[in-house]
């Protein structure tokens, strides 16, 4: 990972539902080895940018790079293929499936066959890997969810309110997970736990009736939880 | 050796049981045959249904489409039986092209029923437009022109059964290593979520697409195998009455499985069978037992095997541990 070259530039960007616009002239950046939150209200707009970003909305205008390359027209599945994976916040496995079919899924998809840097992440889904995904706790489904994004070592993986609804413990056990992927990958976070920002983040954006009203780039800032008042 | 250990053995045990059975009704080989060739026809539509959860009312199109094209070929061009199947290997594949790109982007009933409508279009195509090559409903005969093949003359009745059952076997384990691989996983995969698909970077179209293929194609070879079996076709075979046929035979069998087509045609033909020998409305009698069969057991013929299997396994395992602790005493 060559930490701090740009990753991620979204330049002025505008998303409509139908004729409902919902993000207005956003532009974030995000460079190699960062980790970036994103916080806001419900209904901010944070879901809609990051699902534009990978690739399941089009955006109305403005412009999405990703590593150089622009991913305006790209469709979702072309965006996955070009390391940029995006994990929604509805925590749904393949539940028919097992633990290592939803894992062989994503390798047969970027053709990396290599799970013990996953395993060594979440030694837990080792033990339990011929456990059908459906009956697994939200805490590990979310496992799985980052277990099958991180197969094919993605250069930037965005994750939608990765907390929500787990236990304290749970949330602990993530923030560390979280900290170990950002030495090798980059992340990108929609979140409201504000101890976990706190935490981890390099910087965060805040957004707030469709628009980016603030970044906050200091430490200081950022410990103080500076970006409450968005939440 | 576990009874799991033997699950590769499954397409041999059934081929054996049709052979066992074979000997056992020598009257019924037109029926042993015909279970055959319907068990590859189930497989075609239980790839959309159990594996890509599609409905579809156009199995019957696809399967006249096959069983026309070989017609065609051995009433006008050649005599080679095994020409006339490779014809409609290669018309299963065109028609997938054709139909494919559009087919496979239509969701739910529209799907269903633009399916059925490709039934009416087959049925007024075979039995008006190409009249001239058809013969419209009196259908085409072919039977003289078929040529005898090498080893084994297919043209004989307990010849062709014996044809058919290598094809079966041949069907059965690609089946199965459909079901097994990657492409199996993927396709169960693409029809409970295709959004978590996308976001692993699967392109669910093609993969959509890859389904119908594989679907259309088990028909059409079906029907060319229907075709030189009664050296005879005429449209009625395509008929949109006969689409709920084979939707039923795959859920009387068990969606989404490897075994399932096959009890599915044993059962569906079955009950057909021994109900309209004595029954002129047999629809009727098999319609209930199809209903009793689904509520009562809705993993098919194939899931109350499966679990009969697993309580059996498990009361062997018990009478045994009770052997051992009685032993023990």
């Amino acid at each position: 990972m060559n930490q701090g070259n740009k990753l991620l530039n979204v330049e002025k960007l505008n998303v409509c539902y139908g004729k409902l616009a919902v993000v207005f002239d956003v532009s974030v950046n995000i460079n190699a080895g960062e980790v970036v939150f994103l916080v806001g209200r419900n209904g901010a707009g944070k879901t809609t940018l990051l699902r534009t970003i990978a690739g399941f909305l089009q955006p109305a205008s403005g412009e999405i790079e990703f590593n150089g390359k622009n991913l305006n027209k790209t469709g979702a599945y072309k965006t996955a293929r070009m390391g940029l994976k995006y994990i929604h916040q509805d925590k749904q496995v393949f539940g028919d499936l097992t633990i290592r079919e939803n894992l062989e899924l994503s390798s047969y998809a970027t053709k990396d066959y290599d799970w013990d840097p996953v395993f060594k992440m979440f030694p837990k889904l080792n033990t339990i890997i011929e456990r059908k995904a459906g009956n697994l706790s939200g805490g590990e489904k979310q496992m799985l969810l980052i277990a099958m994004a991180m197969i094919g070592k993605p250069a930037l993986v965005m994750l939608d309110e990765p907390t929500e609804g787990l236990a304290p413990h749970v949330i602990k056990d993530l923030a560390a997970i979280f900290k170990e992927i950002s030495r090798t990958t980059t992340l990108f976070i929609v979140e409201q736990n504000l101890p976990l920002i706190a935490s981890i983040a390099d910087r965060v954006y805040c957004m707030k009736e469709g628009k980016v009203v603030n970044e906050i780039t200091t430490r200081e800032q950022i410990s103080s939880m500076h970006f409450e008042q968005y939440l | 050796m576990k009874l799991k250990n033997l699950e590769f053995l499954g397409p041999v045990f059934i081929i054996a049981g049709l052979l066992v059975s074979r000997y056992l009704f020598p009257n019924k080989i037109t029926f042993f045959t015909e279970i055959s060739i319907y068990t590859i026809y189930v497989m075609g539509n239980n790839i959309l249904m159990g594996y890509m959860g599609y409905t579809s009312f156009g199995q019957p199109f696809y399967l006249s489409c096959g069983a026309y094209s070989a017609a065609i070929y051995l009433a006008y061009i050649g005599g080679n039986v095994f020409v006339a199947i490779f014809v409609a290997f290669l018309v299963g594949l065109l028609l997938s092209f054709i139909l494919g790109p559009s087919l496979m982007r239509l969701k739910g009933s529209y799907f269903t029923l633009i399916n059925a409508s490709l039934c009416a279009i087959g049925v007024f195509m075979f039995e008006r437009l190409l009249i001239d090559i058809t013969n419209g409903n009196d259908g085409l005969w072919y039977r003289s022109n078929m040529h005898k093949t090498p080893l084994l003359d297919i043209r004989m009745p307990q010849n062709y059964f014996f044809f058919i059952l290598i094809v079966l076997l041949a069907a059965l384990y690609l089946y199965r290593k459909i079901d097994r691989s990657a492409l199996g996983t993927v396709l169960k995969a693409a029809s409970t979520n295709p959004r978590k698909m996308r976001f692993l970077g699967y392109n669910v179209f093609r993969i959509r697409w890859m389904a119908f293929t594989i679907s259309v194609v088990f028909s059409t070879i079906a029907g060319a195998l229907y075709s030189v079996n009664f050296g005879f076709v005429n449209p009625s075979l395509g008929e949109n009455s006969r689409a709920i046929e084979v939707l039923l035979a795959t859920l009387i069998g068990g969606i989404g499985t490897v075994y399932g087509p096959f009890f599915g045609a044993l059962g569906f033909l079955g009950m057909k069978d021994f109900v309209s020998s004595f029954l002129s409305r047999w629809e009727f009698v098999v319609g209930i037992m199809t209903l009793i069969v689904l509520f009562k057991f809705n993993r098919g013929l194939w899931g109350m095997i499966q679990d009969a299997g697993s309580f059996l396994a498990d009361t062997g395992r018990k009478f045994k541990n009770n052997s051992v602790k009685t032993a023990e005493k």
